[in-house]
């Protein structure tokens, strides 16, 4: 196997609900032309890339389990109100998943490795797999992976339709966006030492995939299977926000956890994220 | 380490089945035709369908529970159990698989047959519930339950390379170990929501097109599904499994230039197929056809020409663009066109790019007849996406 190489988070953003000032890094000119969602993840972009110190990164990685909703959903009002006439090019052109980090590609010029996945509650997990195969497998040595969605009115009223016990206003949405890298960063280095996505785990495998995740007797933090299932959804982006929340928590300090591993039951799948800090000293 | 192809499925306006695919492409037989299925007023526009209603695709899918009602996920389940069979794979043996689908729309053609109820309703109550499940991923999911138990399902979404992308994490993912075997492709409807939105852009042509003809104006859209059963070497040679290709290289790059437009000089087409060449540790000269992107607008087939030209700036190998066959699939081409790309190799023939006469560059025509008793042994496969999400495959023949 590849693998010769290590994979550090080295620096992170995460927003919530609402509206991101984005004019400290583009023009107001093309801040109009963003929808919020787009907003929100140049915002989360910009920042992870500040922090890392890297300009342009070798590759950008988002995950978005509805894409830009808010567009998708007025084109397809205006089909409906309007028939299929006079409709406006610009909800299409800024529908498609792939909008965002295609967007983030056109804002830095950057022409590297551009990708997007849509898997649901893993679509962040499956952004963060493919980068971290292709640092490991010294393909890129670094990269912008982020999580970005969006609620709507309607959204959260079908969403509530599935899952009464939820009201529509308890909805989250979120935009978290990671560096990556083969070198390690600050003072407080993390590895993502693996991730493993499954679909329709048996209880067996997902133990097994568990248990080669805790060797070496690690101690683990985390949230609860169960506790994952209820995050998942009431957030899309779940996967995205814990991994940025389970950074923070990673402390050298005696008595702080050393670890930890991200658990995130969405849908179909379960996504398992391993984190842990790395010793200063390197050893 | 090499990726081999073992197995392969499709589906589109040729035909369902590589048999069907394989005949059409022979005879130079287009799929393009008037609009029959898909509810839109813009029936001047001429399209590529899966030539198959929902409750026929549904009978071919019959006494498998649970049956989807998404033509999406209906046409990819077809084309991904074609795959499997065509491999030797029974459900059973998917466990340890990988199912890497590649598509955009999802369920929108589900989403958009009940989106009128809904909205009537203020997206209250039981009106809300067709609405449900129709994301990307849930179709994926859907598939997924369809064709087997698979070990980990993912969804690539860049538009119209959104397939190539699939083709390339799985080809990664059995690189790093991680899997000894993926299904990876992708699947796309027609929906009246795409459908309406490239013709918002003033793309669509209400001619069947022609690529790389200077008549060229623009896009038919299609339907259909692919996917290949990619596996490592060492897995293929265990279950003798016999390759019947093998995916030698591959690369993915940005334009960065524009959200539907490619720059003029083609600077992420040639950056996707120069990265290709060397991950497959291939000289340009290597290349003995290359699938265009090729989907008819001048914007497309002009900066892709030129892109090509830098990486062949004396002699370009023979290329052309199938999609005068299939139309634009959209999501799905990659798949669709590296199933092309290996009958070509296969059955040693280049297929032709359909009604171009007079091309843009004669110094540098395209295929326009179909050529037989032609050898290939690495064939390019370009797939651009909106946003400029350009990939290059490599497929060469295996010895």
């Amino acid at each position: 196997m590849n693998g010769m190489n290590k994979c550090y988070i080295i620096s992170g953003s995460c927003l919530h609900d609402g509206e991101a000032d984005v004019r400290k890094y583009v023009t107001p000119g093309e801040a109009r032309r963003m929808c919020r969602i787009l907003k929100r993840a140049v915002y989360t972009s910009f920042e992870a890339l500040r922090q890392s110190g890297i300009e342009c990164p070798d590759a950008i990685i988002t995950g978005t389990s509805m894409g830009c909703m808010e567009n998708s959903e007025k084109f397809l009002t205006d089909i409906c109100r309007n028939g299929e006439q006079l409709l406006k090019p610009t909800l299409f052109m800024q529908s498609t998943h792939n909008t965002i980090a295609s967007m983030t590609g056109i804002l830095l010029k950057c022409h590297g490795y551009n990708m997007t996945y849509s898997q649901g509650g893993v679509s962040f997990t499956s952004a963060l797999l493919d980068a971290w195969l292709q640092i490991r497998a010294g393909e890129i040595s670094n990269a912008l992976v982020g999580c970005h969605d969006e609620l709507t009115d309607a959204i959260r009223k079908i969403r509530h339709a599935a899952h009464p016990e939820i009201a529509p206003a308890d909805f989250r949405e979120a935009s978290a966006a990671f560096m990556l890298a083969s070198e390690p960063l600050g003072d407080k280095p993390i590895e993502l030492k693996k991730v493993i996505i499954l679909h329709r785990p048996s209880p067996r495998r997902l133990e097994e995939a568990i248990r080669s995740l805790s060797a070496k007797g690690t101690p683990l933090s985390g949230c609860s299977e169960a506790e994952a299932e209820a995050e998942s959804l009431l957030c899309a982006s779940a996967d995205a926000e814990s991994v940025y929340s389970a950074c923070r928590r990673l402390s050298p300090l005696p008595g702080e956890p050393k670890s930890a591993l991200v658990v995130t039951r969405a849908g179909e799948s379960v996504s398992l994220i391993k984190l842990t800090l790395v010793s200063p000293c390197g050893c | 380490m090499k990726i081999y192809v073992t197995g392969m499925g499709i589906v589109s306006a040729l035909g369902i089945g590589v048999d069907a695919t394989l005949t059409a492409l022979r005879e130079s037989r287009s799929g393009i035709g008037p609009v029959k299925y898909l509810d839109t007023v813009h029936r001047d526009l001429p399209a590529g369908e899966v030539p198959a209603s929902d409750a026929e695709l549904a009978a071919m899918l019959r006494a498998e529970a649970p049956v989807s009602r998404m033509r999406t996920v209906m046409i990819g389940a077809i084309a991904a159990r074609e795959a499997m069979a065509d491999a030797g794979l029974s459900p059973d043996d998917l466990c340890d698989d990988v199912l890497i689908n590649g598509t955009t729309v999802g369920g929108m053609d589900y989403t958009e047959k009940h989106f009128a109820e809904a909205l009537q309703h203020d997206f209250e109550g039981e009106s809300a519930q067709n609405l449900q499940y129709n994301d990307c991923g849930s179709a994926t999911d859907l598939m997924a339950s369809m064709c087997g138990p698979f070990r980990m399902v993912t969804t690539t979404s860049t538009a119209c390379s959104s397939a190539a992308n699939a083709m390339i994490l799985g080809a990664n993912m059995i690189k790093a170990g991680l899997a000894d075997r993926v299904i990876a492709g992708g699947t796309e409807a027609l929906s009246r929501f795409h459908f309406n939105g490239f013709n918002t852009l003033m793309i669509l042509s209400s001619q069947p097109c022609t690529p790389f003809d200077r008549a060229h104006c623009g896009i038919n859209l299609g339907e259909g599904a692919a996917y290949l059963v990619l596996e490592s070497e060492e897995s293929a040679r265990r279950r003798g499994a016999k390759p019947l290709a093998v995916l030698s290289g591959y690369g993915n790059a940005c334009d960065a230039f524009h959200q539907t437009a490619t720059s003029d000089n083609g600077e992420g087409p040639f950056l996707a197929m120069s990265k290709a060449l060397k991950s497959a540790g291939l000289r340009p000269d290597d290349i003995s056809y290359i699938n265009t992107h090729g989907t008819g607008t001048p914007n497309n087939d002009d900066s892709e020409l030129a892109a090509i030209k830098r990486i062949w700036p004396d002699k370009v190998p023979c290329y052309s663009s199938t999609k005068g066959f299939t139309a634009h699939t959209t999501s799905a081409s990659g798949a669709i066109e590296s199933v092309i790309s290996i009958l070509a190799l296969r059955h040693s023939f280049v297929p032709a790019s359909l009604r171009c006469v007079n091309p843009t560059d004669p110094d540098h025509a395209p295929v326009m007849a179909t050529m037989f008793d032609t050898k290939l042994t690495h064939v390019m496969n370009n797939s651009f996406g909106f946003g400029g999400n350009d990939s290059a495959l490599i497929i060469s023949k295996a010895e």
